[in-house]
């Protein structure tokens, strides 16, 4: 993630809008009841997933969180949903459908379907992540009894990360004074790697040390005061029943045998 | 005679390689007074600031504040009574609000929401950060950091300030403040620096540490001001204490040069 990327995601969660507004706890709920609906589809669903991408849309929109943001997000975590279906393809030949004459295996409606749960989930997450500050969510899993230890460590995740590109960021200036335009080699970029490594983990040792002096022994307690609104029950209400209608009625299925008997 | 705030005796520590980091060192510090640990870099300064606070254990020696042992089962009181201000600021200022970091150890004691609100607004009114609460740390000036930092510690009330190297990366106005700041207070302080004129401003008493031993102490003027020791210790004699000596130096290199 680059450090520019990071900021702007952390300071579109101090925006103010009504997304923003809302309890974290239920921002944290319906996101939740989004990625289990749309993970529990079909392995073969796709255009039943389809009208879903209208929850990370709308909300995204309602909280001024910019499409190119989340999408560039996307890109970063593509690699991993690829390697999750790549295979796909290959294990499951069997043809399944056809569109325009062109036969297309059980495999890759299998992918498709993976690629677009994995665009929603993500983009359910970046939604959350730009409109919520961390802690909040932190507070509010620590509100939903989550595991004290998960929640912790969520935080110092969060801490080591800035850290973390806090270092890199300079080793890359500093390299780019000295390196000017030569690519960097294989061997310098395992040099650095570890000498980052070595460097954050000192770094990190001085944060934790900086906490263990003001008496943390544990659980980071929040001066924020959680507060649930009527707001937060009806956002919470409307996407639980979005979320279930839409996974009891394919509604995008329904459209399509429609627009095929037409 | 009350409690000294700060009492060690013949500490000892050697970091795992067996490098001996501070050797033998004993002194005790009053409650209110300013203390100063100078030495050239790996003296031992840092280190014996850990083990104040109870991050290194010492291989021999013990020491106590306010007549409290620093040990294993006495660290949370220990980290009760002693405040300290780290060489870098950011590291300090983990919080991702001025205001939550300024309350993460007082929420730790165990303060009320009502308490804790007055104390956090007072301590930032008493650096100077008055509505900068919701400011993320990270964008904060050098001057304001090292302020933040010591509003968060000053909030938890300790009876010993240490500070390691706080003028680092200060500009000229921002030091000024802080040294006024530093002044101001009643706690007892033990400040650790290369920043000799602070020392010279802030101080009451100096000890000088050299390869982890107790070289000197005494009055800061008078030790500061010995030039043998300074040499010996890889220090300057401060500039306030050395005679005019611009009638030496003669014009500037770039116009001899010409």
């Amino acid at each position: 993630m680059s450090r520019i990327d990071a900021n702007r995601l952390d300071r579109h969660a101090y925006g103010d809008s009504l997304i923003h507004r809302l309890d974290p706890r239920a921002k944290v709920l319906a996101t939740l009841v989004f990625i289990l609906t749309v993970v529990s589809f079909d392995k073969y669903a796709v255009a039943p997933l389809l009208p879903f991408l209208f929850f990370p849309v709308v909300t995204a929109a309602l909280g001024s969180v910019p499409l190119g943001l989340i999408l560039r997000r996307f890109a970063v975590t593509l690699p991993f949903i690829l390697l999750v279906g790549i295979f796909n393809p290959l294990l499951d030949r069997a043809a399944m459908i056809q569109v325009a004459g062109l036969q297309i295996s059980g495999g890759w409606v299998s992918f498709t379907s993976i690629l677009l749960r994995g665009l929603l989930c993500v983009m359910a997450g970046i939604v959350l992540i730009a409109t919520t500050r961390l802690p909040m969510i932190a507070e509010a899993l620590g509100g939903l009894r989550f595991p004290k230890a998960l929640v912790v460590q969520l935080l110092l995740l969060y801490r080591y990360l800035f850290v973390l590109m806090d270092e890199a960021g300079r080793m890359r200036r500093a390299r780019a004074l000295r390196a000017g335009t030569r690519k960097i080699s294989l061997r310098d970029a395992a040099g650095m790697l570890s000498s980052l490594l070595l460097r954050t983990v000192d770094r990190s040792e001085a944060v934790w040390h900086a906490m263990l002096a003001r008496g943390f022994a544990g659980e980071i307690r929040s001066p924020n005061r959680l507060h649930w609104h009527l707001a937060d029950t009806l956002f919470l209400a409307l996407v639980a029943a979005a979320c279930t209608t839409l996974r009891v009625h394919p509604i995008a299925d329904r459209v399509g045998e429609w627009v095929l008997n037409l | 005679m009350s409690t000294p705030a700060l009492d060690i005796r013949n500490a000892t520590y050697r970091y795992p390689d067996g490098t001996c980091a501070i050797e033998d060192v004993s002194f005790s510090v009053a409650p209110g007074e300013a203390v100063a640990l100078v030495g050239p870099s790996g003296a031992g300064k840092t280190t014996l600031m850990m083990a104040i606070i109870g991050f290194l254990r010492l291989e021999k020696g013990a020491i106590s504040v306010n007549g409290l042992q620093v040990s294993k089962k006495n660290l949370r009181r220990i980290r009760g009574e002693v405040g300290m201000i780290f060489q870098n600021a950011d590291d300090q200022l983990f919080m991702p609000t001025l205001y939550e970091d300024v309350a993460f150890g007082l929420l730790n004691k165990g303060m009320s929401p009502e308490e804790l609100d007055r104390a956090v607004r007072r301590g930032l009114a008493e650096r100077g950060l008055s509505g900068l609460e919701q400011k993320f740390p990270g964008h904060l000036s050098g001057g304001q950091k090292r302020l933040a930092s010591l509003a968060g510690v000053l909030v938890m009330e300790p009876g010993i300030l240490l500070l390691d190297e706080p003028s680092t990366n200060l500009d000229p106005k921002s030091r000024r403040n802080l040294i006024r700041q530093l002044a101001d207070l009643d706690n007892a302080r033990v400040l650790a620096s290369h920043d000799l004129e602070m020392v010279l401003d802030l101080c009451t008493r100096i000890l000088v540490l050299n390869q982890g031993r107790l070289v000197a102490e005494g009055d800061p003027a008078r030790v500061l001001g010995n030039e043998d020791l300074m040499e010996d210790c890889n220090l300057e004699v401060p500039h306030s204490l050395q005679p005019h000596r611009l009638q030496h130096h003669g014009p500037p290199r770039s116009q001899r040069d010409s």
